[in-house]
């Protein structure tokens, strides 16, 4: 290639991208569109509330190159105006330009007056250069807001007398459970002790032959009832003696029996027979017949009615050695 | 009583009168120790083997020789030691030089009563071929199987002091014994009487009451004897209460076994149960006889836990809380 055909393209390249960065430059030094926006902080509001709608006229440029007019506002529809403020924000676009966003805003703070539907009506501002030759008029739609229900914020200084009164009742209230269970519990017991009472005038050998008299009537099996009727005794021993005797084998009740005091040799004799007799009945296949049963059925009765007059007897004596 | 079992009751009453005998012959020689001699009879009817645990000097020995003298036995006590070898309790063949054949030398197995001394002290090889002659009542030596003659009894003992060295028995060796007796000591009254007897130098001269034959024959009466369907279940009740235990209101011993008594210990317990009755000159059993002999077929067939050996609960305290707790029908 030529050197002047070289020099050509070079010279062409340089005006190419000179211009391309002068368009870039220039392009960011006209300012932007006028901007108007009517924005409310919500659009459902309670009847008794405030609320705000902001009015924010933008554009870029610097402060003081344009005059903006005070917004034009349709009546208020449904809404009351209660105060307005204004704001000017300027904010830088880059550092390396001297372009800005100069910011206007306009605050409405409104009241809605009754339910339904409300508007915010249109709002039209007269933007003019520094001269005063109009420029453009901006504007901005009028905005519907629903006005619901009136909401009424709750009076927490309220909530310290209503916790004070939750708490004395519950004081109150466990108090008075803890009264009426100790008077419970104290009738219980007076109740338990009169029974007790009762139950001391009240021999448990009666008991015993209330329930043997019971089986004989109910159990037919003759073989079967000296089975119960061995259980039962074994059951007034532990009562009468407060021992247990049912997981020991005859023997060994006879043994421990005979280290009781209140048992007499010719109790234990009675007992060592009935408890023999029904093992005999029991692991021996013993055959017994109806006079058979009815001779042990006497001969338990017998032995338990005995005891109730060797523990009067007993009674009686501790009478006598108190008084 | 039913009729079948009055006739079993008298004669059961006439059968166990050698009972009276024996133990009449055997008190000449040993004080007191009626626990023992009672279970040595109960091993003896009922064809269990018996595991006895005791201190050196408690006439184990000397009753279990003397019981043999009663009944006319032969005896013979192997004293269990490290070097043993199954050939010197079984025997073995020998070569004959003269004949060039291999004759037949039988051990001291070839007994009816046997004492194995400290059976913890021979290893697990000779214990093994002992328990398995317990077990099958005969022995191989070559290619010959040769029968115990009956009655035959193994009363093994263990020493509970001296541990170190010993082969201890497995679980299942154990378990193969009907009875495992704890002796303890005698009475201060009854080794007082020790004193005089075995301190003048006199011989005791210990009459045989009966033939080996009576021994066999009283077996099948113990075997006849009547258990009702109550002592069943309670004897039931008794071993499983061993392997669940929450089941029988006893939730407290869970923890502490490991594992509960095996079948055996029901066949064990009911078998010595009816030797108990026989004992007593009785033809039914009754949950007295369960009680009595529970004890001793139980011991040995619990398996306590970590636990329950942490907190120093054996199982005699284990078996004992069972027998407290389980309701006699």
């Amino acid at each position: 290639m030529k050197l002047h055909k070289k020099i050509i393209l070079i010279w062409i390249f340089i005006l190419n991208n000179t211009f391309l960065y002068g368009v870039t430059n220039i392009s960011t030094h006209f300012p932007q569109k006028f901007k108007i926006t009517s924005l409310p902080e919500t659009n459902y509001v309670p009847l008794n509330k405030r609320f705000n709608v902001t009015v924010e006229i933008r554009y870029e440029g610097s402060p003081g190159e344009f005059i903006i007019s005070e917004p034009y506002i349709e009546k208020f529809h449904n809404l009351e105006l209660v105060s307005t403020s204004v704001e000017n924000l300027v904010e830088n676009i880059s550092e390396d330009t001297n372009l800005k966003i100069i910011k206007k805003r306009y605050i409405y703070t409104l009241m809605p007056k009754s339910l339904g539907l409300a508007y915010f009506p249109k709002v039209t501002v007269a933007i003019a250069d520094r001269k005063g030759n109009p420029i453009e008029q901006l504007e901005a739609p009028a905005v519907p807001i629903t006005i619901g229900e009136p909401v009424y914020p709750t009076d927490y200084s309220k909530i310290y007398i209503f916790m004070i009164i939750l708490f004395s009742i519950i004081i109150i209230g466990l108090t008075g459970l803890y009264f009426w269970k100790k008077y419970k519990l104290k009738k219980e017991a007076e109740r338990r002790k009169l029974e007790e009472m009762e139950k001391a005038k009240i021999p448990i050998e009666d008991k015993y032959i209330k329930d043997l008299i019971q089986k004989d009537e109910q159990i037919r099996a003759p073989n079967q009832f000296y089975s119960e009727a061995a259980k039962l005794v074994k059951d007034y021993i532990e009562e009468k003696y407060q021992i247990r005797v049912k997981d020991k084998s005859t023997t060994e009740i006879i043994n421990l029996l005979k280290t009781i005091k209140e048992i007499s040799e010719e109790q234990l004799t009675i007992i060592k027979s009935i408890l023999e007799e029904s093992d005999i009945v029991k692991y021996a296949q013993g055959s017994v017949d109806i006079s058979r049963k009815t001779e042990y059925k006497e001969r338990i009765k017998s032995f338990l009615q005995e005891n109730i007059s060797k523990s009067q007897e007993v009674k009686n004596e501790q009478i006598n050695k108190g008084a | 009583m039913n009729k079948s079992i009055k006739e079993l009751n008298e004669k059961v009453a006439k059968a166990s009168k050698f009972i009276d005998d024996i133990k009449k012959e055997i008190k000449k020689v040993i004080v007191g120790q009626e626990y023992m001699i009672d279970r040595l009879l109960i091993g003896l009817l009922s064809a269990g083997h018996i595991l006895l645990e005791g201190v050196p000097g408690l006439a184990k020995t000397l009753a279990v020789k003397t019981l043999a003298q009663t009944i006319r036995t032969k005896f013979q006590r192997i004293q269990f030691t490290p070097d043993l070898l199954p050939a010197d309790l079984i025997g073995t063949l020998v070569f004959n030089q003269r004949t060039g054949n291999f004759v037949t030398k039988k051990g001291p197995i070839f007994a009816n009563l046997i004492l194995a001394d400290e059976i913890n002290r021979a290893p697990a090889k000779v214990q093994s071929a002992l328990l398995e002659a317990m077990q099958e009542k005969q022995v191989t030596i070559g290619e010959t199987t040769y029968s115990l003659s009956e009655p035959f009894l193994v009363l093994a003992t263990q020493n509970p002091i001296e541990q170190e060295g010993t082969y201890p028995l497995p679980e299942a060796q154990i378990d193969r014994f009907m009875l495992k007796l704890k002796i303890s000591y005698p009475e201060k009254d009854e080794e007082k009487e020790i004193i005089y007897r075995y301190t003048t130098g006199k011989d005791i001269d210990v009459k045989p009451v009966i033939k080996p034959d009576a021994i066999i024959k009283a077996r099948a009466v113990v075997n006849n004897i009547y258990v009702d369907e109550k002592i069943i279940n309670y004897i039931l009740d008794i071993v499983f209460s061993t392997r669940e235990p929450e089941r029988y209101g006893l939730k407290e011993l869970k923890p502490l076994i490991q594992w509960g008594a095996s079948p055996r210990a029901s066949l064990y317990l009911t078998m010595a149960a009816k030797a108990n009755a026989f004992l007593k000159h009785r033809g039914y059993v009754t949950p007295e006889d369960v009680r009595i002999i529970g004890m001793d077929v139980l011991r040995h067939r619990i398996i306590v836990s970590y636990e329950a050996e942490a907190e120093d609960i054996t199982s005699d305290d284990i078996v004992k809380k069972i027998f407290d707790t389980i309701e006699v029908p």
